[in-house]
């Protein structure tokens, strides 16, 4: 009996260092962990999209502009947008950018884009692709 | 608990439901919200491989109604007058200020669940249970929602409060799958370190009557295929899944081009499986007979994991396996991949099983001819699937003829039809100008022998280069379907306690089966190619060895916290599970 008492704990002490080496050798892959700045839960839920980061950054004779809109869990079954980005300045309006893609429920929308140092504002829309409006956004470009 | 004296008009047992739901919703919601606020994102199918992250919104609405739930609990709750008051109050002046309103919520509602389960811990587990329940309800409705073009904005927050459930999980999901695979080690453990006592108890008064099970398993299968084929997701009825489109239905054309002998060639590794295929193909035409396919698929696989549960279970505990069958990673990941020619022939394997335990039961010539000619069914509708499932049988009737002599005669029977099979099966497809099943495993033998002596020369398992190729099968092939949990941990329950059942007849031969089948499969995902971990992992009836784990945990929640718990508890696994399956093909669709 002390033997066989002996020899599970024996056995039991081995697994355990087998499933302790295992686990301390692991590491989890780098996209897998994963934080973006929260969403205020007073939020209205029936938007389509919450701006969770904004930052612009003064690159040479540009402006580089980041954003990244969530996609709420709002109408599913709206996946396909496009997003229209412009440049207010002195002289008027200039297009940016245009991009059509879907976008599921809870994922994180990221865009960069620069504008001319000279302007004033980026004008960023989300529409449908019936062009529907879902997001409006202005980012001044001037502190 | 309110006591009659205090509310006597209104029913305690109600009174006590309304509590715990309220209570256990409220908590869930709060954790939900804790996630919410630190900006998790968690990998999950929709439409592809995305992260989605865990974002509570409930405006200003949505705030009170939670506010009036956790009001409800505290006024409802056990706790003496002078407490109750006081949540009340900090639930009451939560609405002075609504950016803390959240806040005071979430922590008023863990305070009380603390009070609550110091109480009673079994109140504190039945409200967190509750919780569950009511949270996958309204994730479940959101899918469904999804799948019926017509959704509620109540059900909005159902995502974020199924994801925040497991989300932190998902990061050691590859070492959640190394434990299940691991487990035959520690029912060696067990097995070591106490004497079997333990009878599989029947969980009658616990489980729902088998004909309901079966009645909502093919309910959850039909409306998983619905999803796929039938939905406001896929009006165009466009193939879902990557098999179907890259093998099944350019092979059901070229089959119908070829004449009817053609499936031996094109379908050389699953002849049997392309029989099936080109027969609905001339029946229904192509494009219906591969849609057609998952649902068999799926139907199969719950009918046999009915079938073999039945032989060492009750009724009802089979009735629970195929109910929770079309909840398992076989089925998400069959769908995910189209895997429909593996998981029939698992299926026919799980048949198989099934035949041999009643014949180990029941003697007699009729069930052993019948489980061969099963056996040889499973390697004719997927050549490398009937190879796993054969060398985890021989190996169960080696360990069987050791003790007694009455599985001798069946182990010879057997190894003869495998060599004369595969003979006959190389000779007949190399007629057919289809690529021999001897020169398939062959190369199967070489790939893994290379692939071995990679795992060796990069510093064996567990080193950086083996993880990497493990977690890329956990997280990225059949895209996250090995995510949720549960099916894990209750495989890894269920074959360590097997170490602790009574080993006598049918049952004994049951637990070799399940462990030897266990270790092969795990022997194989451990030294796969890249490419085929996740196939292998794939090759083994979880749900079976699933149902033996919930068994065990159901037996010892019941003794110690009793049968309430127990009937939450299963509900809830249950509703969790159906939850991750809903949204996973409703995903896989979208």
């Amino acid at each position: 009996m002390r033997v066989r008492e002996a020899l599970s704990l024996a056995y039991a002490v081995s697994l355990a260092a087998l499933l302790a080496y295992a686990a301390g050798t692991y590491r989890p892959p780098s996209w897998v962990v994963g934080f973006e700045n929260p969403v205020s839960v007073l939020e209205n839920p029936l938007s389509y999209f919450f701006v969770v980061y904004r930052d612009v950054e003064s690159v040479g004779f540009f402006r580089v502009v980041r954003v990244k809109l969530l996609r709420s869990y709002h109408d599913p079954l709206l996946v396909d947008v496009e997003v229209v980005v412009e440049a207010a300045c002195s002289g008027g309006v200039a297009p940016i950018l245009r991009l059509r893609k879907p976008v599921y429920p809870g994922q994180v929308l990221e865009l960069e884009f620069q504008v001319e140092e000279g302007c004033e504002a980026a004008l960023l829309g989300v529409r449908s692709v019936e062009g529907r409006e879902l997001l409006s956004l202005k980012v001044a470009l001037r502190s | 608990m309110l006591g009659p004296r205090d509310m006597p008009r209104i029913p305690l047992r109600i009174l006590r439901l309304t509590h715990t739901a309220f209570l256990g919703f409220s908590v869930v919601t709060a954790s939900s919200y804790q996630d919410s606020m630190t900006g998790v994102k968690c990998p999950v199918v929709d439409g592809g491989l995305i992260m989605r992250a865990v974002a509570l919104i409930l405006g200003w609405e949505g705030l009170a109604g939670w506010g009036i739930v956790l009001a409800v609990a505290t006024l409802t709750s056990s706790l003496p007058r002078l407490a109750r008051l006081t949540l009340a109050v900090i639930v009451a002046a939560s609405s002075t200020n609504l950016e803390f309103a959240a806040l005071l919520l979430s922590t008023a509602s863990f305070t009380l669940l603390i009070l609550e389960s110091l109480k009673s811990i079994e109140l504190g587990i039945q409200a967190i249970l509750a919780g569950v329940i009511l949270a996958e309800t309204l994730n479940v409705a959101y899918s469904l929602g999804r799948v019926a073009g017509v959704y509620s904005p109540l059900t909005l927050v159902g995502p974020s409060l199924h994801l925040s459930l497991y989300c932190f999980t998902t990061w050691v999901a590859p070492l959640i799958v190394l434990a299940a695979c691991l487990s035959p080690l520690i029912t060696a453990g067990v097995r070591l370190a106490s004497s079997p006592s333990r009878r599989l108890r029947s969980l009658e008064h616990i489980v729902l009557d088998w004909r309901v099970s079966i009645t909502a398993s093919m309910l959850i299968c039909l409306s998983h295929w619905a999803a796929m084929y039938c939905s406001a997701l896929n009006p165009s009825g466009r193939l879902v899944g990557v098999d179907p489109v890259t093998r099944y239905y350019p092979h059901a054309i070229a089959m119908l081009r070829e004449g009817s002998l053609s499936f031996l060639k094109v379908g050389h590794d699953r002849p049997l499986h392309y029989l099936l295929l080109l027969a609905l193909s001339y029946l229904l035409g192509p494009l219906k007979a591969v849609k057609l396919l998952p649902l068999l698929c799926m139907f199969l696989y719950s009918m046999a994991v009915f079938t073999l549960v039945r032989e060492f279970g009750d009724l009802r505990t089979a009735g629970l396996a195929a109910l929770m069958a079309p909840l398992s990673y076989t089925t998400t990941t069959g769908l995910f991949g189209g895997l429909y020619s593996n998981w029939t022939s698992l299926s026919l394997a799980i048949l198989a099983c099934a035949t041999l335990v009643r014949w180990f039961r029941v003697g007699g010539y009729r069930w052993a001819a019948t489980y061969l000619l099963l056996l040889v069914a499973t390697a004719a509708s997927h050549i490398y699937m009937g190879a796993v499932a054969a060398a985890a049988l021989t190996l169960t009737l080696i360990v069987e003829a050791l003790k007694s002599r009455k599985a001798l005669p069946l182990l010879a029977l057997q190894l003869a039809v495998i060599t004369a099979g595969l003979y006959v099966a190389d000779t007949v497809v190399s007629r057919a100008g289809g690529r021999s099943p001897l020169s398939i495993v062959e190369s199967n033998v070489r790939g893994w022998a290379r692939s071995f002596g990679r795992v060796a020369e990069s510093g064996g398992i567990f080193s950086k280069k083996w993880w990497n190729s493990f977690s890329f099968a956990v997280y990225n092939y059949a895209s996250t379907s090995a995510l949720e949990p549960l099916g894990w941990l209750l495989t890894m329950v269920g074959t360590a306690s097997l170490g602790l059942r009574e080993g006598s007849g049918v049952k004994r031969v049951l637990s070799i089966l399940l462990i030897s089948w266990l270790a092969v499969v795990t022997v194989l995902a451990f030294s796969a190619p890249f490419n085929l971990i996740y196939r292998s992992l794939y090759d083994f009836p979880y749900t079976v060895v699933e149902v033996v784990g919930l068994a065990y945990i159901l037996e010892v929640v019941e003794e110690k916290y009793g049968v309430e718990t127990g009937r939450l508890l299963l509900a809830a696994l249950l509703m969790f599970r159906l939850g991750f399956a809903t949204s996973y093909v409703v995903g896989l669709v979208a």
